[in-house]
């Protein structure tokens, strides 16, 4: 006959195991080591909220079909808030872009920063430059930034432009934002 | 050593079954931080927004010139400024056509091809305006 002695605390050797085990796995994830590659969730919400933010700039408020007669809203020729910041036209570009950004940006209250630049090529040297659209006065950042880009077709037949060849263009607004 | 009493011992069965579960509900936890992890790195790597914008800036280039297909001097332009932006700036070759769709003397109608690759993702589109 086998000694079954014993057997009671085998088990509570065991449960005793499986109660340590269990605490240090409680003790272990209820820190989260929050490195910089684990923000990947904000920077993925910054984006799709800087992206929106310059596809909705670079719409046209209203845009009607040619001789509408029900339409009494502007003519579909008419230009998107951020080609109106890059052309220059009345010399207030850098106003338009920050005053259009941060009216947008307002849903995430006062704490959206920004650093925008506008990248064109000129085609005599097929060169790459870039002048600095506008920023805001608070240059430094506590979260991580993203970096949002945009495409926009300008017109500088009128020369208005900060930098540029006098031509109809594409150029790249770059945006870098972060919350303050 | 003293005889050891044997009553109770479900009592400490039951304890191993509550560890166990715990353990395995701890298990499910860590997985869902992972989850949420993963899924906003997907979203960061698949360049949805870039697409979207190299596309509608193709597809709204036919209103910009008169002739409007390649070869016109503002089409070239353009797309020039596109390919040599997107690969400084994003890593990506961009390129595109623009035809007059064949049968249509007027070249009312157009064919549109689209052409995107960063690296990871490549993406080609072919559209016919009506």
């Amino acid at each position: 006959m086998k000694n079954d002695g014993g057997q009671l605390y085998t088990i509570e050797g065991v449960a005793a195991g499986l109660i340590m085990l269990l605490t240090a796995f409680l003790v272990v994830g209820a820190t989260t080591v929050y490195t910089p590659g684990d923000t990947h969730i904000n920077d993925m919400q910054m984006e799709q909220f800087g992206n929106d933010l310059l596809l909705t700039m670079d719409t046209p408020a209203v845009c009607c079909a040619e001789n509408s007669p029900t339409c009494s809203g502007i003519n579909c020729d008419e230009k998107s808030n951020l080609q109106k910041a890059i052309e220059n036209t009345y010399g207030n570009g850098s106003a338009i872009f920050d005053q259009e950004f941060m009216r947008l940006g307002a849903v995430k209250g006062n704490r959206l920063q920004y650093n925008a630049s506008v990248y064109y090529r000129l085609a005599a040297t097929s060169e790459i430059h870039s002048y600095l659209l506008n920023k805001s006065p608070k240059l430094f950042t506590r979260d991580n930034a993203v970096k949002v880009s945009k495409f926009v077709k300008v017109d500088n037949t009128l020369n208005t432009m900060v930098n540029g060849d006098t031509k109809k263009q594409e150029v790249l607004v770059e945006v870098i934002l972060w919350l303050d | 050593m003293a005889r050891l009493n044997e009553e109770a011992q479900w009592i400490v069965l039951m304890g191993f079954m509550v560890s166990f579960s715990l353990i395995f509900l701890g298990i499910v936890i860590n997985q869902s931080v992972l989850v949420g992890q993963t899924t906003a790195e997907g979203v960061l790597e698949f360049p949805k927004s870039d697409i979207k914008d190299i596309r509608s800036q193709v597809l709204s280039m036919t209103s910009t010139s008169p002739t409007e297909i390649d070869g016109d001097p503002v089409i070239e332009r353009l797309r020039n400024d596109l390919s040599s932006l997107s690969l400084s700036e994003k890593n990506a070759v961009t390129s595109f056509e623009i035809k007059c769709w064949s049968g249509d003397p007027s070249c009312a109608q157009k064919f549109i091809r689209v052409h995107y690759y960063n690296g990871v993702t490549n993406f080609t589109e072919t559209v016919i305006t009506s």
